[in-house]
């Protein structure tokens, strides 16, 4: 139970510096550590396209990452937070997981061939869905896996 | 044979070619490293008759590993771009970012900071533009790729053990 909450508590940190760097230049926009904008960036092209007409702006400074890429963070940061106070461990994870990507590539496959224009909000809200189940996923996987773990030193 | 790192070379190869094309890079976005890591995983059990259930220490070091080689590997093809066409996204985006941290209204009260990082970032981009290399751009590129991608790859380690792992209990 106490390995549970710190591994909640871990995720929740690791999850709160990744948002932090997502959201540097707006974050930071007035400090003098948004001259390291160039760096974070570079960072999170690793794992973006950072496309400047699907980033989302605030205040007038973009994010790091698409709206999708964002969605997909903040869906599992605010699961991430909420697994400190609730249990998560829903029935039939797998299928709504899919059902996430389903939804996510059906949005992908839309406006590539130009059923609608791309967009944000909507890009965003599909990221969400898929990120806060691939987090309860994930999580449920870990803390089994250290549930196997602790039982087998035990024995 | 047996090879333990030859899955998580190739896997990891494989997967730094695909980030590298930007079309495969807009839609993969970050589940490539992951999903080396799986394969790598896979390609492990088939080729070295790796056993299952796979361990938790294994499954990291083979997502580290594959993370490692696909860093090591983009960064490499990102310099050879970069040494070729003598341009790349941190040149083209400069002028934009500059004009945005100009823009910050923290610039004016510490110009001085502002003016050297400026000065370095321009350097490099003048490195670039000049010799098609600058070592601190490609020092960079290679920390940052080291950090995340070993991220990714140990996630995806984990997750493809368990992924694994799964489909074995079912298949007995």
């Amino acid at each position: 139970m106490k390995n549970s909450f710190a591994i909640r508590i871990i995720l929740f940190l690791l999850l709160l510096i990744w948002m932090t760097g997502i959201a540097f230049p707006v974050l930071f926009a007035s400090s003098r550590l948004i001259i390291f904008t160039p760096f974070v960036k570079k960072l999170f092209a690793n794992v973006c396209h950072q496309q400047s007409y699907k980033c989302i702006s605030i205040n007038g400074q973009q994010l790091l990452v698409c709206s999708r890429c964002f969605g997909l963070y903040l869906g599992a940061f605010v699961f991430s937070f909420l697994s400190l106070f609730l249990k998560l461990s829903p029935k039939g994870l797998f299928k709504y997981f899919i059902l996430s990507l389903f939804i996510m590539f059906a949005d992908i496959f839309s406006y590539n061939v130009g059923l609608y224009s791309y967009s944000k909000y909507i890009a965003s809200l599909t990221g969400i869905f898929s990120g806060s189940i691939l987090f309860i996923y994930i999580l449920n996987q870990i803390e089994s896996l250290f549930l196997t773990l602790s039982t087998s030193d035990e024995k | 044979m047996k090879n333990k790192y030859l899955p998580s070379l190739v896997t990891g190869f494989g997967a730094a070619v695909l980030v590298s094309v930007p079309w495969v890079r807009t839609i993969g976005c970050c589940v490539i490293i992951p999903l080396a890591s799986l394969y790598a995983l896979i390609l492990h059990i088939k080729l070295n008759n790796g056993e299952l259930p796979i361990k938790t220490s294994m499954a990291i070091l083979f997502g580290l590993m594959t993370g490692l080689w696909a860093a090591f590997f983009s960064a490499m093809f990102e310099t050879i771009i970069t040494f070729v066409t003598h341009t790349n996204d941190f040149v083209q985006g400069l002028p934009a970012m500059e004009s945005m941290l100009r823009s910050s209204r923290f610039a004016p009260s510490f110009s001085g900071i502002f003016d050297q990082m400026l000065r370095i970032y321009h350097s490099m981009a003048n490195d670039i533009r000049t010799y098609g290399f600058s070592p601190i751009y490609t020092f960079t590129v290679l920390a940052g790729n080291v950090i995340v991608d070993s991220i990714f790859g140990m996630i995806g380690g984990v997750l493809g053990m368990t992924f694994l792992n799964k489909r074995s209990t079912i298949g007995k």
